[in-house]
């Protein structure tokens, strides 16, 4: 459980390599010295309370947020002063908390939009089409506009929406908020579908802590802006603290 | 009946000229945010642009039309690199960058008069002849007035809603930071946006100058007007700007007709009544700038 038994199993250089990150919204300190590591093809979340940092987490790396100091890599690549513009041109996307789909605009210009930076017009129609395939009710409503659609579809939307940019990682934040139990399922099984098929690494962020580490292979828990814990998920789960505080545990012992 | 068809005909000419303006207003205030009260001075740079270099150089319309879109983009993207792309990232944006385009009307407004003088000018008809149909007297330069008018704005509609550019345009309008995070960046789309939407400003001044008189005070004359029918159609609508433009192009005509001094009145009564029920105007979806 130690923060070591973390690093010694990821090999010299993580896909994402994210050191002693400070990030501050005017003066208070949002993010304080986070370092954390997600290895090509795997998924690791980030499971905190609300406030503690995940989302300005997952913005800082993909430059939507500026850091104050540490470094972000991805790749080998420095991405902490690049912006968010650049930095999905990596491969590095973002799935938006609240999905943030653009409402006024069709399922499929909200798609489009996903591909902006590719010039690859085969590629992008191969995308487009496995997206549907995965989605086949955003095929259905492809005209219509997107803040027509139900919460999970939107979802769907907004993931798909970030699959269009050919992504190496995604950085998904709270894609169960707000979902029926069944859709969570869904939106879980989603996630490991583009892990497994796609070889996609994903940086997953939530609240629900028993879906993230039933998901993930490996968490950080972030409490008030600091990594208070990191480790395995099958450690983590029977961790005392983990349990009591994330997990509803007291009940469960 | 005839009186009627000719007052049509008359509103659709003016009318034209306010759905260019209010597009490029629309487009404007829903991708860049910025409350951009100097747009009517383009307007004015346009119509004298177009005056100067066809009564002065004596060249074809053509050219002048296409020096005074080009001279109003040009300066519309002067405006933003040098004022507005340093001021959209502070946090009490709304109040500065409407100081900045404040700023910049009187600057347009007064650089005109030693530009070109203080009087009303007016191009040679370059459009000359007219036809009579069915009693209704339409002048060859209002039926070029309104061609132009139309095809500007279905190319608009085109590049707005079918081509990439337009998908950034939009997609920044809706959200900048989500668009940004797909890989679009916003300080061009603004960019492009305000040399776009001056650009429209300059063409219906220039569109209109063979039809109607050129001076000074125009651009102070129509931004008033011009804001508030981007509200009648709804601030981030390009269709609402078509219907707004009709209506104030018609009422405008009809009016000067039958009630004469009290029709610009009676046209704000008239959109004030609709804002106060739709704030949000006849087809748009917002009432802010996002401040
Ligand atoms: N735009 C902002 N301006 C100022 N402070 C902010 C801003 N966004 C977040 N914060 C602050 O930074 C801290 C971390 O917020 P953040 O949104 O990253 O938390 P979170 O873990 O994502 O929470 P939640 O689970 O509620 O989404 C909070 O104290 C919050 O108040
Ligand atoms: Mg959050």
């Amino acid at each position: 459980m130690s923060n070591a038994d973390g690093i010694t199993k990821t090999p010299v250089r993580a896909l994402l390599d994210i050191k002693d990150l400070t990030v501050y919204y005017g003066k208070a300190l949002a993010l304080s010295r986070v370092s954390l590591q997600v290895n090509e093809g795997e998924i690791v979340s980030i499971v905190g309370a609300n406030g503690a940092g995940k989302t300005t987490c997952i913005r800082t790396i993909s430059g939507s947020k500026q850091s104050a100091a540490g470094q972000i890599s991805f790749g080998g690549t420095r991405i902490d002063r690049m912006p968010a513009y650049d930095v999905v041109k990596l491969g590095v996307v973002q799935v938006p908390a609240g999905r943030q789909i653009f409402q006024l605009m069709s399922v499929l210009d909200n798609l489009m939009v996903g591909a902006h930076r590719r010039k690859d017009k085969a590629g992008i129609k191969r995308d487009l089409e496995s997206v549907y395939e995965h989605f086949p009710i955003l095929r259905e409503k492809k005209n219509q506009n997107g803040g027509e659609l139900s919460g999970g579809q939107q979802q769907m939307l907004a993931v798909g929406r970030a699959l269009m940019a050919d992504p190496k990682i995604l950085l998904m934040d709270e894609p169960s908020i707000g979902l029926s139990p069944i859709l969570v399922a869904e939106v879980g099984k989603i996630i490991r579908e583009i892990n497994r098929e796609r070889g996609i690494s994903i940086l997953l962020v939530e609240q629900n802590a028993r879906l993230a580490l039933r998901l993930s292979s490996r968490a950080y828990i972030l409490e008030n802006g600091r990594i208070a814990l990191c480790g395995d998920c099958k450690d983590l789960i029977d961790n005392d603290e983990v349990k009591r505080l994330y997990l509803g545990g007291g009940a469960k012992k | 009946m005839s009186v009627f068809f000719q007052l049509a005909f008359d509103g659709l000419t003016i009318g034209l000229i306010y759905i260019i303006l209010a597009a490029g207003l629309v487009l404007v205030l829903s991708v860049t945010e910025i409350f951009f009260v100097a747009y009517g001075q383009f307007y004015m740079w346009g119509a004298y642009i177009a005056w100067y270099v066809v009564s002065r150089f004596h060249m074809p319309y053509v050219v002048g039309l296409v020096t005074a879109i080009v001279a109003t983009a040009v300066m519309g993207l002067a405006s933003y690199l040098l004022i507005f792309k340093r001021m959209q990232h502070m946090d009490n944006r709304f109040l500065i960058t409407v100081t900045g385009a404040l700023g910049i009307s009187l600057i347009l407004a007064q650089a005109v008069l030693p530009a070109f003088g203080t009087q009303p000018k007016s191009i040679p008809n370059v459009f000359p002849g007219a036809f009579d149909v069915g009693g209704v007297h339409m002048e060859v330069k209002k039926l070029a007035l309104i061609g132009i008018g139309v095809l500007v704005t279905l190319i608009l509609f085109y590049v707005y809603e079918r081509t990439k550019v337009g998908r950034a345009m939009r997609a920044v309008s809706l959200n900048s930071e989500v668009a940004a995070l797909h890989g679009i960046n916003p300080s061009r789309v603004y960019l492009l946006t305000m040399g776009v939407g001056c650009a429209l400003a300059g063409l219906a001044g220039a569109i209109l100058a063979p039809a109607y008189n050129v001076s000074s005070g125009m651009g102070n004359n129509v931004i008033a007007t011009v804001l508030l029918m981007t509200m009648l159609g709804g601030m981030d609508s390009l269709l609402g700007a078509v219907v707004g433009g009709f209506i104030v192009g018609e009422v405008l005509s009809f009016g000067q007709y039958y009630v004469h001094q009290m029709n610009v009145v009676y046209l704000f009564l008239f959109i004030g009544l609709v804002i106060y029920f739709r704030p949000n105007g006849l087809l748009g979806h917002r009432t802010d700038l996002g401040v």
